[in-house]
């Protein structure tokens, strides 16, 4: 096997091999276990740098074999699939850096770090996944292997957060096996494929086209959080910080929005799906999704839960831009799988930050907080703009190009939903920089939950929220420049589209 | 060359306001106030040295950021800079011994970059950006004082901000996708042919009304420019109100074709703001609330000329251009008026510097009426050639409602000063003086400077006189109604902000039922119907032993061991069967 076969195992098994080796560790090698855990995640960085130098010069990386039943095994770079690799494993290293810090003396650490691994291992494979069957086994693993990160805490909470968590996602990953079974048993291979491999077949099978659409939308939808489906988000924001960040960022809800930008792209093909008439409701789920979750946020004064819900509303963004038909709707989407990753895993690390510094876990419970906590609060106040969609903030390019590309595919209305989201985002993070940055503290800051520091608060979770944040404006700052992600995105959406 | 001159104007001020978030309050005083007053002088020199038709582009900012230099930019950054400027100075006097004077500069250049940023910007998002940088960083100066009306000013100045935000940004698209083009300069064009034109033109309209005090949208602005320190009011109402103004000329279609009722719509707004800002302005006590409802009323005065400029195609540049010149001595006199407010507090208790001061109020009030000889009567005389005769007597009533507005405010502040126990400070003193002679000075040199052939700059003995009565009339009223002064204060009084008490109250009953009526019950409903199926699939005891079971073997440490083993078994199997061809 060559190099170019290998490499996208060894993205994968650089995290896989240090999970099974975290989970033999014993409990008090706290350092080893750094040590490991800041290994696999350099590497994996590293080889993805490689990988994406690689892609870049022309090079095709693919691992392929076959299982049972005919099914292949199949892990494939192409340029999506560099997407959300690169994000996953840039945000997977500073997350591990954040959680290191986070969980410092607190008991279970193999099993956290160990699921913690495999979780990504899931993700970064969601991402390479080459067909179908790929997708799905690798999207089973993720529910799996983050389970035991929900209840971590083994609080009552917790263990029914986790059990609500269960139960929608096992129940979604069966409505997706139906769908990959049936498409199979129709149409046999079900490698991805730019523009989509279906249009090639006659018409009388578009009936059952449709219904398979439906339950693969469904069943990914889950993790994406669409109304109605996404009643285990919220609820499972009981995880500890470091987690909900992976959550809300790279892993489970990134996967499920992941997973319905290759159905309609490389599946079904975007141009396609919109023949069969299968885009509109999925833009009518979506749009109703976005304000649906901007208005619940709205209301909740836990910090972690409306961040939560700002995640059901701005994952329906990806899903939007994937659903309206036209190029520049298509980079909006994609380039927010990117944007949203960053600006939420800020926003998360902050609030842990909170928690762990101050116990602060609620908006009413931030005033003042800026003056205790500036650096921390700079970067939240960074990503909340970001959400919002104020330029320079990342948001902004993905908003700018979701609301061009409505009007150039003919659908104004969903300029509509844009505002009103902006609005309604405008309306639940700018009264939380007010509380921080413009209020007087009302009571005494809470105890702090780790020895005391010569910063606001532990460099190991003060740095990455401060990079993640830096990475939200830059990439908005210098959205125009070659490397960004919009230009990777304008990339990927140009193959897309049938010449 | 031009490139690093078109952007420092704004990233030299970014960088300034960066340093000063990061230095904060541990900053040396006297590093702060170098950095304060270089701040401004990167877009002076733009507005000085480069000419028009110089551009620079730069792909990987944003989406791709065109800057460009035009006359109306040109002259737009002239004024922008020196008020800023001499503002700046101002500031570091001003603010010496406020204890936030590092939180307040960090917001004032913060604002400085967005305002000269969006008046060189080319292209349509980059536009937006600065407009947003100038909008968000101006909420910091609003409520710096920190007390409870600074905050409800801050709070109703940002509502109505993202609301004028929002319509702008859906203008931008629709501008954008029309004239398939993200470029000012070209997307602009294709507005006339567009099916949605009038709907750009209103959310234009709006959307920067809100910022320019669009009669109807202005209530913020009465509330926000007098709660901030002095000199960041000087700046809001002198030169950042005019990005509205901006808005209005680089998005609207004027010189592209003719819009009579649009047109109407906007003298008619323009004289609501004009006159009705006059009458509430009237019953104000706090000399800044005065100024700033005089700027609602000047900025109604401007829209007139617009609306004016978008119902004949070929007067369109003229009246840019007299916008131009009406625009620069407004933000003069206003900023100086500001900034007199501050300077009058400090000379209260010395006889001879008082006089001073109130004559160099009188002056920049007389320059704001219009007055002979000032850039407002200058460019008001050029306007009336192109107004309709019914405007045109329009303006001359309005000249007149201004001079007594201002007189109110003359009289106001005199009876204050003769109060107030400050020490006479030279750092505020001296800024304030210049930019009085910049305001008197400016149109004799700018015009014939620029070659602004389209103002008529000598001014006959009979354009004096026309010039003079209106004020003089104004004069002579405010006289007669000093002698019945006594009745004055039985008026009716409606607060600053007029119109925001009816919207906080709707917002407020809107919030409560919102929650009341629809969020918690909807909410309920969605849960119940979920846990329903959830009890149909999966019965309760059941639920409680097997899933119980399954939760604590997977938080027992062996058992999830066993089943990573047995996975890692499964993968290796999985990987013998692939290498095998």
């Amino acid at each position: 096997m060559t190099f170019n076969v290998l490499l996208p195992l060894l993205v994968v098994a650089s995290s896989f091999v240090t999970g099974l080796l975290i989970f033999f560790l014993p409990e008090h090698k706290a350092h080893t276990r750094s040590a490991l855990n800041m290994a696999g995640a350099t590497l994996k960085l590293v080889l993805v740098l490689i990988m994406c130098w690689g892609v870049y010069r022309g090079e095709m990386y693919e691992f392929r074999f076959s299982i049972v039943l005919g099914f292949d095994f199949v892990l494939k770079v192409d340029l999506l699939s560099l997407l959300l690799v690169t994000l996953s494993s840039v945000l997977w290293f500073f997350t591990t850096i954040y959680a290191i810090g986070y969980l410092e003396g607190s008991p279970n650490r193999s099993r956290f770090f160990g699921f913690f691994s495999l979780c990504v291992t899931a993700s970064v494979g969601v991402a390479m996944a080459g067909n179908l069957i790929t997708f799905f086994i690798f999207y089973e693993f993720l529910t799996l292997s983050t389970y035991p990160l929900v209840v971590h805490r083994g609080t009552e909470e917790s263990l029914q957060a986790g059990r609500k968590y269960l139960w929608y996602t096992m129940a979604g990953g069966a409505v997706l096996f139906v769908g990959v079974v049936w498409l199979h048993v129709l149409v046999g291979a079900l490698d991805f494929q730019e523009t989509g491999f279906l249009r090639a077949w006659p018409a009388s099978l578009h009936g059952s086209f449709t219904v398979i659409f439906f339950l693969l939308i469904i069943g990914l939808g889950v993790k994406a959080a669409l109304f109605p489906l996404h009643g285990w988000l919220p609820v499972a924001m009981v995880a500890p910080a470091p987690v909900s960040a992976l959550l809300h960022a790279v892993a489970v809800v990134k996967a499920g929005a992941f997973g319905i930008v290759r159905v309609v792209y490389d599946v079904f093909g975007v141009e396609f799906a919109s023949d069969l008439g299968l885009l509109t409701p999925l833009t009518i789920a979506t749009s109703f999704t976005i304000v649906y979750g901007s208005v619940r946020a709205l209301t909740q004064d836990d910090l972690k839960r409306r961040l939560a819900f700002s995640t059901v509303s701005q994952v329906s963004y990806i899903a939007l831009g994937v659903s309206v038909l036209g190029l520049t709707s298509s980079i909006g989407g994609l380039v927010h799988l990117v944007h949203q990753g960053l600006m939420k895993i800020t926003l998360f690390f902050c609030a842990g930050i909170y928690a762990e510094s101050l116990s602060v876990k609620t908006v009413s419970g931030m005033k003042g907080i800026g003056r205790r906590m500036p650096i921390t609060t700079a970067a939240f106040t960074i990503a909340a703009f970001g959400m919002i969609g104020v330029p320079p903030v990342a948001g902004f390019a993905s908003k700018w190009h979701l609301g061009l590309g409505a009007l150039e595919s003919g659908q104004p209305w969903v300029i509509g939903i844009l505002l009103t989201s902006t609005l309604l985002n405008a309306g639940y993070f700018l009264p939380i920089l007010y509380a921080a940055w413009f209020q007087e503290q009302e009571k005494e800051w809470g105890h702090a939950h780790h020895a005391p520091c010569r910063y606001e608060t532990p460099m190991l979770l003060l740095f990455p929220a401060v990079v993640t944040a830096l990475l939200s404006l830059l990439t908005g700052m210098f959205a125009g420049a070659g490397w960004s992600p919009l230009a990777l995105a304008r990339a990927i959406a140009l193959r897309e589209y049938v010449p | 060359m031009s490139t690093y001159e078109l952007i420092l104007p704004w990233a030299w001020p970014l960088l300034v306001s960066l340093t000063m978030l990061v230095g904060g309050a541990s900053m040396p005083a006297g590093v702060r106030h170098a950095l304060t007053y270089t701040a401004a002088v990167p877009g002076l020199c733009a507005a000085l040295f480069l000419a028009p038709g110089d551009q620079a582009y730069l792909p990987a900012l944003l989406i791709g950021m065109q800057l460009d230099m035009t006359t109306t930019a040109q002259l737009f950054l002239l004024f922008t800079s020196v008020l800023w400027l001499l503002t700046s100075i101002y500031a570091v006097g001003y603010m010496k011994e406020d204890r936030h004077a590092s939180s307040f500069f960090m917001f004032y250049h913060a604002c400085l970059a967005g305002n000269t940023g969006l008046i060189l910007a080319g292209d349509i998002p980059s536009f937006y950006a600065f407009f947003a940088i100038m909008t968000f960083a101006g909420y910091g100066l609003v409520v710096h004082n920190r007390d409870e009306s600074s905050r409800r000013a801050g709070r109703i100045y940002l509502s109505m901000a993202v609301i004028g935000e929002a319509l702008v940004l859906t203008a931008f698209l629709l501008i954008a996708f029309e004239g398939q083009s993200m470029f000012i300069r070209e997307a602009r064009f294709a507005i006339p042919d567009s099916p949605h034109a009038t709907l750009i033109m209103t959310l234009v309209l709006l959307g920067f009304g809100v910022k320019a005090g669009l009669a109807g949208l202005h209530m913020w602005l009465p509330l926000a420019h007098p709660v901030a320190p002095t000199p960041a009011s000087a700046v809001l109402s002198g030169a950042m109100i005019k990005a509205g103004l901006i808005g209005w000329l680089y998005f609207l279609p004027g010189g592209l074709g003719a819009w009579p009722d649009f047109s109407w719509l906007c003298i008619a707004l323009g004289f609501t703001g004009a006159f009705g800002a006059v009458a509430i302005g009237w019953m104000q006590r706090d000399p800044k609330t005065i100024l700033a409802y005089s700027s609602v009323s000047q900025m109604g005065v401007m829209l007139i000329a617009v609306g004016i400029g978008l119902s004949q195609q070929q007067a369109w540049p003229a009246i840019t251009i007299l916008l131009c010149v009406y625009a620069a001595n407004h933000a003069y006199a206003k900023g100086a008026l500001f900034l007199g407010v501050g300077v009058a507090g400090s000379v209260a208790q010395q006889p001879r510097l008082r006089v001073v001061v109130l004559s160099g109020l009188i002056l920049a009030a007389l320059a704001i009426s219009g007055a002979p000889l000032t850039g407002g009567a200058i460019a008001k005389s050029t306007l009336k050639y192109t107004a309709p005769s019914a405007v045109a007597y329009g303006l001359i009533l309005s000249s007149i409602a201004t001079t007594l507005l201002l007189a109110r405010f003359l009289l106001i502040i005199r009876g204050r000063m003769l109060e107030d126990k400050h020490k006479p400070h030279a750092g505020i003193f001296i800024p304030w003086l210049i930019l009085l002679a910049f305001m008197l000075v400016s149109p004799w040199i700018v015009i014939p400077a620029f070659r602004l052939e389209t103002i008529q700059l000598a001014p006959s003995l009979a354009g004096i006189g026309k010039a003079a009565w209106p004020v003089l009339t104004g004069i002579l009223l405010i006289g007669l109604w000093r002698k019945q002064a006594s009745r004055a204060d039985k008026m009716p009084r409606i607060p600053a902000g007029d119109l925001c008490l009816f919207f906080e109250q709707a917002a407020h009953r809107i919030a409560r039922a919102w929650m009341h009526y629809v969020a918690a019950p909807m909410e309920k409903k969605r849960e119940e119907l979920i846990e329903a199926v959830i009890r149909r699939i999966m019965p309760e005891n059941e639920e409680s032993t097997v899933m119980h079971h399954a939760e604590l073997r997977l938080r027992d440490m062996s058992a999830s061991g066993a089943l990573f083993l047995l996975l890692i078994s499964i993968m290796i199997l999985i990987l013998m069967m692939g290498a095998t061809p």
